[in-house]
């Protein structure tokens, strides 16, 4: 079964986060990288862009399907992932490390209320 | 759903299995499409299609008949030997694409794709007036063995009893004490074996091969690898309507027998005319061109894509699309319609891999 980080938040559309200080790490859950198979293109457009909670910040594709990602947290895009441009399969190898996707500089950590803890998560997978 | 026999199987390799034309069938083991599609490139791979329909069809009128609803030349199909053909009923639809084998001069093996299988029964069933149609689906199980080391294996397996097995070529043989039919066919692109097995022995068969590293591949794997050897999918590049020309089966219309029901339709105007033409698309952005996408010339919808993936092979996303014919000059680029993106294509000829031969 998959495994589900406890220090990670998650959102129903199967994005995690982790805080550090006022910066935001975000990628997608193991679940959603195994329901979404070989990982082939990582496209993010949202570099510097100040995006609210739950909007768009780029697309996942694999094999099978393309999935549209969404922040998470609101903040601006301040970081991309580049080894993932190359090496997209760092999603299915690793996706809570070297998967992870962007990184957000955010103002406050209230939009979490809205996200899931690891229990919580794991009950709609 | 229905099941295969090997279900039981898949479940303890822990696939990810999906509705296949009614089947419970596996997408993809753990290992996943692209690993699973270069087990079969680079050794050997193979996969559960038992959800392909057999079906029997023998008596003493039996050659006539296959002459009749199949455009192939009946007389240069020997025994022992297969052919991949199509099914064309009387309104010149094409029903489906399937391989026969002749088993001797009254019986024939038709292998048809599992999505088809009833369509196809229901119309030889109407055709037929003096021949014995035996669907055997359901009695057996069939695995497709597919790689370069694909051959060795099953030789190893059965004291080398297909050393001499040409390809489109069957034998009857005891692998391991199990009695199995082997058809040198596949639908990979890589050299292999397709078996057809007893559906009491197959998931001994299925145990034996996994303990001698035979890969076991989904469907996600097979539909990489036939659209990176260019073959053909029914329901995507052959279709009802299709002009056997335009999807560049041609060669398949062989028939020299005004006994077959499409005899003048194959040797019609109409079907030489044909509009469209099959290519290959080699995408030169970022981004997986799929089945229904529109291809664009200078702002003009030009075609459509039928299949779309990526292939590790080539290194990029690959396409196989339908386009007017005037406009298939290999190089020419071209536009595809991803959602609200337009990838830039380039065409080429397929297929898109070929295998280095022995």
């Amino acid at each position: 079964m998959s495994e589900i980080p406890k220090n990670l938040k998650y959102s129903k559309d199967h994005e995690w986060v982790e805080i550090s200080e006022n910066i935001a790490t975000v990628g997608i859950t193991l679940h959603a990288a195994e329901s979404l198979g070989d990982i082939v293109y990582v496209d993010v457009n949202s570099l510097d862009k100040n995006l609210s909670q739950f909007d768009k910040f780029g697309e996942i594709e694999s094999v099978k399907a393309v999935s549209d990602l969404y922040v998470p947290i609101s903040g601006k895009v301040i970081e991309i992932n580049e080894a993932l441009l190359n090496n997209p399969e760092f999603v299915n190898e690793d996706c809570y490390d070297k998967g992870w996707i962007i990184k957000l500089e955010i103002n406050d950590t209230k939009d979490l209320e809205e996200l899931l803890n690891s229990e919580e998560y794991q009950k709609i997978i | 759903m229905k099941k295969t026999i090997l279900h039981s199987s898949h479940k303890k390799l822990e696939a990810k299995l999906v509705d296949f034309a009614g089947w419970e069938m596996p997408i993809n083991y753990p290992a996943g499409i692209i690993k699973e599609s270069t087990f079969v490139r680079e050794s050997c791979g193979m996969f559960d299609v038992s959800h392909m329909g057999r079906v029997e069809i023998f008596g003493e009128n039996a050659k006539n008949f296959i002459e009749k609803i199949l455009p192939i030349d009946v007389n240069s199909l020997n025994t022992s030997s297969a052919k991949y053909t199509l099914l064309i009923d009387e309104k010149k639809q094409i029903l489906d694409d399937l391989i026969i084998y002749k088993i001797s001069e009254d019986k024939f093996l038709l292998v048809i794709n599992a999505s088809n299988t009833e369509e196809d029964l229901d119309w030889i069933q109407k055709i037929n007036n003096d021949v014995s149609i035996n669907n055997i689906t359901p009695d057996t199980s069939m695995i497709a063995i597919q790689g370069p080391r694909a051959l060795d294996k099953i030789n190893l397996l059965s004291n080398n009893a297909i050393t001499d097995l040409g390809r489109y070529k069957y034998k009857e043989i005891n692998l391991q004490g199990y009695s199995i039919f082997v058809a040198r066919t596949g639908y990979t692109g890589e050299d292999g074996v397709e078996i057809i097995c007893n559906n009491k022995d197959a998931e001994k068969i299925w145990n034996i091969l996994l303990e001698n590293d035979v890969e076991a591949c989904g469907l996600g794997a097979r539909d990489l690898l036939r659209i990176e050897a260019g073959l053909h999918l029914y329901g995507h590049e052959i279709n009802k309507n299709s002009n056997p020309i335009d999807i560049g089966l041609g060669r398949l219309l062989e028939s020299k027998s005004k006994n077959y029901i499409n005899y003048d339709y194959i040797k019609s105007d109409e079907i030489q005319k044909g509009k469209e033409s099959l290519v290959g698309l080699v995408i030169l952005d970022r981004g997986i061109a799929r089945e229904g996408n529109e291809i664009y010339i200078d702002n003009k919808i030009i075609g459509n894509i039928t299949s779309g993936t990526h292939s590790p092979r080539i290194n990029s996303a690959i396409a196989i699309g339908m386009l007017e014919k005037n406009y298939n000059n290999i190089e020419n680029t071209v536009k595809i319609k991803v959602r609200e993106k337009f990838l830039e294509a380039k065409i080429v000829k397929l297929p898109f891999y070929r295998r280095k031969r022995k």
